[in-house]
């Protein structure tokens, strides 16, 4: 076990040295073995019915967690984990409609404000909190003191330009980051 | 992953092995370089080249030994439409084993679906080939390709992933129609420096209309790099 967390210290130690400033995320699938005792309970404990649970591994440049994804009643999940294996947040797949009106109106506003044309591709809502918070929310559906925010992935097209973005927003809609998606090239499917 | 990688490639002989009218094996390498010229245009050039291993036609033995089939040099120019809508014309010069050297030219549109954790990938082709050697020839091609990260939830560098995908062309000679259909199998890495490597296998089917049904199966693998 020991070890195994030397292992992990080494990678996301290296990891910062390699990747520098650049944003980078990279996760693994992990077996349920892999994974610290202790978010695996925390997870047992806290959400019953969850269907196709899988860990996986995510380093990025400040910092590597584990991730579990599943889906319960019907929406995807995805609870992240530090290394050592303490709850960090929660995000819930959600479409377009279900979010709230307020919420809707100004992140439709900051993108017209934007771009000549914008589409919405993916909706992750997310939920910080004291891992009470998230235990008292997952039981009660109350958010209590719980930190929500929106990660909008989106199509936004200007004179110039025409690009995938994902955006974060507070939990009125107001936006806090946006960052262009780069995918990976395609050449391969289409020549 | 070694382990993947390996059932992968013991199982290549088995597939052409049930192919019980296989008529044409052998290897089929490609390389394709890609770069942006401009903010808006791309250029795309590539080379393929078939080699031929066994080929066997009804009622007679397999001939096995090498011979170069063909070699095509291709050269596009692409642009965005948007961050999942390209188009792109483009040309081919195609080095015939036979001396039957040809022309082609080549107009697509190519949508990019991403659905979830994965790629899906539509072309649609038209090309026209002209030769001194043959009557011009006109193709109508659609082909799907799904591309999917076996290492995670998406695909990173240095990361394996796999590549599916189906291509039914209707072509028009002479005032004769042909179908074929190209279905592919691979297994891909993404490089740290955008670089893909795939290998598996081609296998096409044509002459849907003519009495001697043909087969080709090839051992494809192909290094794609973009700038």
């Amino acid at each position: 076990m020991v070890k195994k967390y030397w292992a992990i210290f080494f990678f996301c130690f290296f990891s910062q040295l390699t990747y520098g400033q650049v944003k980078i995320e990279k996760e693994s699938r992990v077996m349920s073995n892999e994974v610290p005792e202790i978010a695996i309970k925390w997870l047992e404990d806290v959400f019953d019915h969850k269907k196709k649970l899988k860990w996986y591994f995510e380093e990025s440049a400040n910092s590597c967690s584990f991730e579990a994804k599943f889906i319960r009643k019907g929406k995807k999940y995805s609870v992240e984990f530090s290394e050592t294996g303490f709850i960090e947040d929660i995000e819930v797949f959600e479409h377009w409609r279900k979010l709230p009106h307020s919420v809707r109106d100004n992140i439709s506003d900051y993108m017209e404000d934007l771009f000549i044309k914008s589409r919405i591709e993916k909706i992750q809502i997310q939920y910080t909190g004291s891992k009470e918070d998230i235990q008292y929310w997952v039981q009660t559906d109350l958010l209590n003191q719980m930190v929500v925010k929106y990660e909008v992935e989106f199509y936004g097209q200007t004179e110039n330009s025409k690009k995938l973005w994902e955006g974060l927003f507070d939990r009125d809609g107001k936006v806090l980051m946006k960052r262009e998606i780069l995918l990976s090239p395609s050449n391969n499917l289409f020549y | 992953m070694r382990k993947l990688l390996l059932i992968f490639l013991l199982s290549l002989p088995a597939h052409l092995m049930a192919q019980g009218t296989v008529r044409l094996f052998g290897f089929f390498p490609e390389f394709q370089v890609g770069f942006k010229a401009t903010e808006k245009l791309k250029v795309i050039g590539k080379i393929e080249s078939q080699h031929g291993m066994a080929e066997k036609f009804e009622g007679k033995d397999v001939d096995v030994g090498y011979f170069h089939n063909l070699t095509d040099f291709q050269g596009f120019l692409g642009t965005k439409i948007n961050p999942f809508i390209d188009i792109a014309g483009g040309y081919q010069y195609r080095v015939d084993s036979r001396g039957e050297n040809s022309h082609r030219t080549i107009q697509q549109i190519s949508i990019l679906q991403l659905p979830g954790n994965y790629k899906i990938g539509h072309r649609i082709r038209t090309d026209q080939t002209y030769s001194v050697f043959e009557k011009n020839s006109y193709r109508l091609r659609y082909r799907m390709s799904f591309e999917l990260p076996i290492e995670g939830k998406s695909l990173d560098p240095g990361e394996f992933y796999l590549v599916f995908s189906d291509e039914v062309l209707y072509s028009y000679q002479a005032r004769e129609s042909g179908i074929e259909n190209r279905l592919v199998a691979s297994l891909g890495h993404l490089s740290k420096g955008k670089q893909k490597f795939q290998a598996g296998i081609d296998y096409r089917t044509d002459r849907f209309f003519d009495p001697d049904l043909r087969h080709r199966s090839w051992f494809k693998f192909g290094w794609y790099l973009s700038f």
